[in-house]
């Protein structure tokens, strides 16, 4: 590497007089000599000054509508991540888990028992069910099995704890409306409130923009 | 400028995503408001692309909506954002590589031949600064993504290097040291796009 590359080298940080007063000397004094090199200095200023003139890009005039359909269409599909503040989306395994051992707990327990009505394997989902409904997130996988249940099975889990989530739930799901609702009377999103709050709704939002 | 909006002008970031911790949905809208622009220009340089740098944006809030708990105030809020909207962006520049290998006759953006003159642009100041650009933007696409973050942090939303350091993760001289290459490099490709120019204009003529 020769003189010059090396001294190009600190263009940008004798702009900012970021060298050592000893190498900011060296610097000028080769400068005085090499025509290259000032042209080369020169030109790190300009882009310096060039980037920070780069005109500022800005969100388009609909940016708020198309978030606040986003928001609304993922507050209303995603009811598992609307427990209230407190109860993080890490907990909702664990609380399946303790569902879990009190199924297990229930089927072990009539065994025990009752060892002659000892439930079979459709008798278990159903418990399976049963226990998990209400908890959020499994109805769906429980509803199939549910057809195929024969006979009525006793809920081992505590209604307590089944109660406590589904209101939980609830209380969490009303607040958010309540929320939104008063949101979109006063605020500065631009939304109308029409409760077509689906997928469509952000389509038609981002159709008007492009 | 209404009554809330005056409030919440005056609150810091950290006071506001406290407070829409604390279930204030108003917080959320100034703070969309206060770093919707910011990030949208960011994310622009970034990705050269407006659809894709608005919807990065537009993730960005979406992830601060969702985990707004995630959020201690050990960081400024600032550098959360960023680092949100920084990974976005270079996810996004991942996923169009991906497309770019998978479909080769789909040109990719930086491919694209640049319209050295804008129509909307009248004056000769005007046509020079829309030439320049367009010329130095094609250098920033140029620079790779570590790169590219650096240069636009620092010169382009003019972080301070502290700040940058920690959106990076990595230390204060580093970042220092980054960023004087990236300017380097970026000069280099400039005086390089600069002759090609200069070429194609004397081969038009
Ligand atoms: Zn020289």
């Amino acid at each position: 590497m020769n003189l010059c590359d090396r001294m190009k080298k600190n263009a940008f940080l004798y702009h900012e007089k970021a060298l050592e007063p000893s190498m900011a000397a060296r610097v000028q004094e080769h400068l005085d000599q090499c025509e290259t090199c000032r042209n080369h200095f020169q030109q790190a200023l300009l882009l310096k000054k060039a980037l920070k003139e780069l005109p500022r890009r800005r969100t388009s005039p609909d940016f708020n509508a198309v978030l606040r359909a986003r928001l609304r269409t993922e507050t209303y599909r995603k009811p598992l991540f609307s427990f209230p503040a407190g109860v993080g989306v890490w907990q909702v395994p664990a609380y399946a888990g303790l569902a879990l051992i009190f199924v297990a707990l229930g089927a072990v327990l009539q065994r025990n028992w009752n060892p002659s009505v000892m439930p079979s394997l459709t008798d278990r989902s159903a418990v399976v069910q049963t226990a998990s409904q209400p908890a959020a997130g499994a109805a769906p996988f429980a509803a199939g099995r549910a057809s195929i249940r024969r006979a009525p099975v006793k809920n081992y889990v505590d209604p307590g704890t089944v109660a406590n989530m589904s209101q939980w739930a609830q209380q969490s799901k009303k607040r958010t409306q309540t929320t939104l609702a008063r949101y979109d009377e006063d605020s500065t999103w631009q939304m109308s409130r029409t409760p077509n709050t689906d997928r469509s709704l952000v389509r038609e939002v981002r159709q008007v923009r492009f | 400028m209404s009554l809330k909006e005056q409030k919440t002008a005056e609150l810091s970031d950290e006071e506001l995503i406290h407070r829409f911790q604390d279930g204030d949905i108003y917080a959320f809208d100034a703070i969309v408001n206060r770093y919707k622009d910011q990030l949208l220009n960011f994310a622009y340089r970034f990705l050269n692309n407006p659809e894709e740098a608005e919807d990065v944006v537009q993730e960005t809030f979406l992830r601060i909506f969702r985990n707004k708990h995630a959020y201690r105030e050990i960081a400024k809020f600032s550098t959360w954002v960023y680092t949100i909207a920084g990974n976005l962006a270079k996810t996004e520049l991942r996923k169009r590589k991906r497309r770019k290998y998978l479909y080769l006759s789909d040109m990719g953006y930086d491919d694209k031949e640049y319209e050295i003159v804008d129509p909307s642009a009248n004056t000769e100041k005007e046509v020079e600064s829309v030439f320049q650009e367009k010329i130095i933007q094609r250098a920033i696409d140029e620079l790779p993504p570590r790169f590219r973050q650096v240069i636009l942090l620092v010169e382009i939303q003019e972080l301070p290097y502290e700040e940058v350091s920690k959106i990076m993760r990595v230390p204060l001289g580093t970042v220092k040291s980054r960023v004087n290459r990236a300017r380097q490099k970026l000069q280099a490709k400039l005086s390089d796009i600069m002759e090609r120019e200069k070429k194609n204009q004397t081969a038009r003529s």
